[in-house]
């Protein structure tokens, strides 16, 4: 009832403006493929409930049911390097999305503006360079 | 302004979703469980971002939180095996005067939120009508609307959104841009210095010779463990 | 959305834009060359990264003094659209940082030495804070103040845990970093409700509109329309500001970070941070009091009442904590929570003499707590901390110069006359009471009369230092203290400012009473 009545509106409103403007127009390819995400795992966990023949065993009931049994829990602690890796890849993502303004906007009109902001970018990229060499020479990116 | 239409239905749900996996996040037992649902919440809080039309926003929460930060968050949480010792044995809301506490100052800052926004929010609406710079914002807007281009899709028109942000970033602020940039800096140092093994340290001749004296055989140990 | 607006002027910066910013840039280049340093130099030449931070820091302050002497009427020079603003008050506290970071430089070295952490890592983490605090006294605009902050607070996390093979440094970073994170997020907060209200980042236009929001006045239907509405957001701005203020000024009760961060840091750190951090935490505040919410003082929002019960509870809480404190870092901790109490005490007099009490008690309060870590570093030794006060025993017949000067900043730090910390004191409490005259309200006086009571408690334990260093039991070990030369420079210059800030001040107060005129212009004109 309340929801036709959304329906109605929303398809008044696509007959206006063609279906060009509102935000959640242009979001409805990423709303299906959302919805579509939700029902891929879970229809074949709940169709398998009832689909499957129920037969219980110790063996299957193990978490590896081939090979050797495990000897420790899963939840085992990870070595201090994956934390510098997750941590060096977290600093230079935020200095990407920095990257994605300024692309945008650096090559308009105003040619002053352009020099400005490539040299902005460039002591902004050359101060984290710094920090790169620093963690390069340091050994934070060598694994082994 | 209200919400009509699908954008109500998109608003409510992602509203909900987002409390109800914040409230998860905080009563999951399992500290991996708690990132999971704290990814579920960034995500919706993204959605919501796109609801206001802030897309760049939106897109920064989505590749910096729930790419950056939330992979970090669980290799910390990996890392230092919270629980391992106390799985299961300690009820969260034991200590009562702590609750009590923390539920009415949160209790307080909503109470004066909502009063504080209900009473502010025509006050700032009335100034600046008053001042006509909402008006002259609005009619600015309305014009940068008319002229955008609509994106190949056909579904909408390209939004100016990114390149405001832009604009006012690399122009007004460009001083705290830069500020930024030494932030990242000392993060890094600072990620970097504080998780080196001694074994990194000792390769790259930063030990003092008497630590290293005294390191020397766990070092050796340490070397014997990652080989095996 | 009118940040937005105003971006859209076209004209791009000059030179003259980064003229003004050149101490703070020099400090970034040093700093950057100092990373390298420490990467190109082998651990024994470390040092060399150390002399080089104390080069540059003289550079940078060489190039303040050149701002000072270009602009000697100290007309305030707006920078990096309004970013920034280069005044009297800007000038003077970049000035109190370097001091300070040069002291920290300088006594740093032989700890680090003791502690087998000599990382060119440290000087280049000291430059970047004294960038972020130098900012932070410039900073015109809530997201440069912000920016800068965080700056300034996130190295001081790693500067805490910088002895990261010590447990007690681990747990101070881990303590100070969840608090000062929370608080930054309280603070933020408080900013964003402020820009709500005013539609711009911009302290003076906050200033302004936060004037007209609530001026009553009469709209085009000839009813009143006052600016209550607005009240209650501004209230709760000023409330999360002042909550996330005073976490970083350590004022009671956001104060319970301070003693464990300070007993857990690397000395130096601990010196560096109850100073220079603390004065640039104040600076922010006198900024964003004065100038923006400069305004509510006298009206129905008026902040003076909550900051005055918060630094009367302050310098309670800090005097009588301090009384049973056996770790002398942490009884030092206990006295740096009281002093905030005193210097906000100037905030809540609000006038001029209130302002260069804060000054020149911030400065003279750089100077003898560097002095006092100072010495306590010197105790450090392989094997002894040295930062218990029973350390000290004895101290007067092992290095009789080294326990005079410890007594004359504890004495300092306790408020004696004819030292530093009596100055700053005297102005402190003159001021609340000269505005107590004016506004004919006795509360003024209740409370510098209730300071004045907890200062006499604080020389309890100030005197309890000397009694144990003359009087107690000379400890066990004989060998003498081994000071470096840089230390040993420290400390002098610590000492000689002290002392001629007490017997002298004249030259001082003046400097101050010119270079402060901005921010009793900012208050003078809302009345």
């Amino acid at each position: 009832m309340m929801l036709s009545l959304i329906l109605q509106q929303e398809l008044a409103r696509m007959q206006t403006t063609g279906g060009v403007g509102s935000p959640v127009t242009a979001y409805w390819p990423i709303m299906v493929f959302l919805v579509v995400a939700i029902i891929f795992p879970v229809l074949p966990i709940v169709l398998g409930r009832f689909l499957r023949p129920m037969m219980y065993s110790k063996t299957k009931a193990r978490p590896y049911e081939c090979g050797i049994d495990p000897k420790t829990e899963a939840h085992d602690r990870f070595t201090v390097r994956y934390y510098i890796v997750a941590m060096l890849f977290l600093i230079f993502d935020v200095e990407t999305i920095f990257l994605l303004p300024w692309a945008i906007i650096f090559m308009g009109e105003d040619f002053t503006f352009t020099k400005f902001a490539l040299l902005e970018m460039f002591i902004f990229i050359g101060i984290l360079i710094v920090g790169y060499y620093y963690a390069w020479r340091k050994g934070a990116l060598e694994w082994a | 302004m209200t919400l009509t239409g699908w954008e109500a239905v998109f608003f409510w749900v992602f509203a909900v979703t987002a409390l109800m996996a914040a409230l998860l996040t905080v009563l999951a037992r399992n500290a991996v469980h708690s990132a999971m649902f704290l990814i579920s919440t960034l995500v919706s809080v993204a959605a919501l971002f796109i609801l206001l039309g802030a897309e760049f926003v939106a897109g920064a929460q989505i590749l910096v939180y729930v790419g950056g930060v939330m992979v970090l968050f669980l290799f910390v949480i990996m890392l230092v095996n919270v629980g391992a010792e106390e799985r299961g044995k300690e009820a969260i809301f034991n200590r009562t005067p702590q609750v009590v506490a923390s539920l009415l100052f949160s209790g307080l800052l909503v109470i004066g939120l909502v009063i504080g926004i209900n009473q502010g929010w025509r006050a700032i609406q009335e100034r600046d009508e008053r001042d006509n710079r909402l008006v002259e914002v609005q009619v600015r807007r309305a014009q940068e609307e008319q002229a955008l281009p609509v994106a190949a899709t056909n579904t909408m028109k390209i939004t100016r959104d990114t390149e405001r942000i832009g604009n006012s970033l690399y122009r007004y602020a460009s001083l705290p841009f830069e500020i930024a940039s030494i932030l990242l800096l000392v993060a890094i140092i600072g990620s970097v210095m504080l998780a080196r093994t001694i074994k990194q340290e000792a390769v790259t001749d930063d030990l003092d010779p008497e630590v290293l004296k005294e390191a020397a055989p766990l070092i050796t140990e340490r070397a014997d463990l990652t080989e095996g | 959305m009118f940040l937005l607006l105003q971006a859209n002027t076209t004209e791009l910066y000059s030179l003259r834009d980064l003229m003004l910013i050149a101490p703070e840039l020099i400090l970034t280049v040093c700093g950057c060359v100092a990373l390298v340093m420490e990467v190109v130099l082998p651990y024994r030449k470390s040092k060399w990264t150390a002399y080089f931070a104390l080069v540059s820091i003289g550079l940078a302050a060489a190039s303040l003094a050149s701002l000072y002497f270009a602009n000697r009427d100290l007309f305030p020079l707006d920078g990096f659209y309004g970013m920034l603003r280069i005044d009297g008050f800007a000038i003077l506290f970049k000035a109190i940082f370097l001091i300070g970071a040069a002291l920290t430089v300088a006594v740093s070295m032989r700890y680090l030495d003791v502690e087998g952490e000599q990382h060119g890592e440290y000087y280049a983490l000291v430059l970047f804070a004294t960038v972020g605090m130098m900012f932070l006294a410039c900073g015109f605009d809530l997201i440069s103040l912000y920016i800068s902050l965080e700056l300034m607070a996130l190295t001081f996390y790693v500067l805490v845990a910088f002895t990261k093979r010590e447990k007690r440094s681990n747990e101070a970073a881990m303590k100070y970093f969840l608090l000062g994170a929370f608080s930054s997020g309280i603070l933020l907060y408080g900013m964003s409700l402020l820009y709500g209200v005013a539609g711009s980042t911009n302290l003076g236009e906050i200033g302004r509109s936060i004037g007209v929001a609530l001026q009553p006045s009469v709209n085009e239907l000839g009813m009143m329309t006052s600016g209550i509405p607005l009240r209650p957001l501004i209230l709760l701005g000023v409330i999360a500001l002042s909550a996330g203020l005073f976490f970083k000024i350590s004022a009671v009760p956001f104060h319970m970070w301070a003693p464990d961060a300070y007993e857990g840091a690397p000395t130096p750190v601990t010196a560096f941070l109850s100073t220079g951090s603390k004065a640039a935490s104040f600076a922010l505040y006198l900024r964003i009091f004065t100038e923006a919410l400069g305004g509510l003082r006298g009206t129905a929002l008026d902040w003076a009442p909550l900051v005055a019960i918060v630094a009367a509870i302050t310098i309670l809480v800090g005097n009588w904590a301090a009384v049973t404190q056996e770790n002398s870092k942490r009884l030092l901790a206990y006295s740096s929570i009281s002093n905030a109490g005193y210097v906000l005490l100037g905030l809540v007099a609000g006038n001029s003499y209130g302002y260069i009490g804060i000054v020149i008690y911030l400065l003279v309060y750089t100077l003898m707590n560097i002095g006092a870590f100072g010495i306590i570093i010197s105790l450090r030794r392989r094997g002894i901390i040295g930062d218990n006060v029973n350390d000290m025993a004895g101290l007067a017949q092992k290095a009789p110069g080294m326990a005079a000067m410890m007594a004359i900043f504890m004495l300092s730090l306790g408020g004696l006359p004819a030292t530093g910390g009596f100055i700053g004191k005297y102005f402190l409490f003159g001021g609340l009471l000269q505005r107590g005259r004016l506004e004919e309200k006795s509360w003024y006086y209740w409370l510098a009369a209730w300071a004045i009571i907890n200062t006499v408690v604080s020389f309890y334990y100030y005197v309890r230092f000397i009694k144990v260093m003359y009087l107690g039991e000379r400890v066990a070990d004989d060998r003498p203290l081994a000071l470096s030369p840089a230390l040993r420079a420290a400390l002098v210059v610590s000492l000689i400012g002290v002392i001629i800030i007490g017997i002298y001040p004249q030259p001082f107060i003046d400097l101050a009473q010119k270079l402060i005129t901005p921010l009793t212009a900012g208050a003078l004109a809302f009345r």
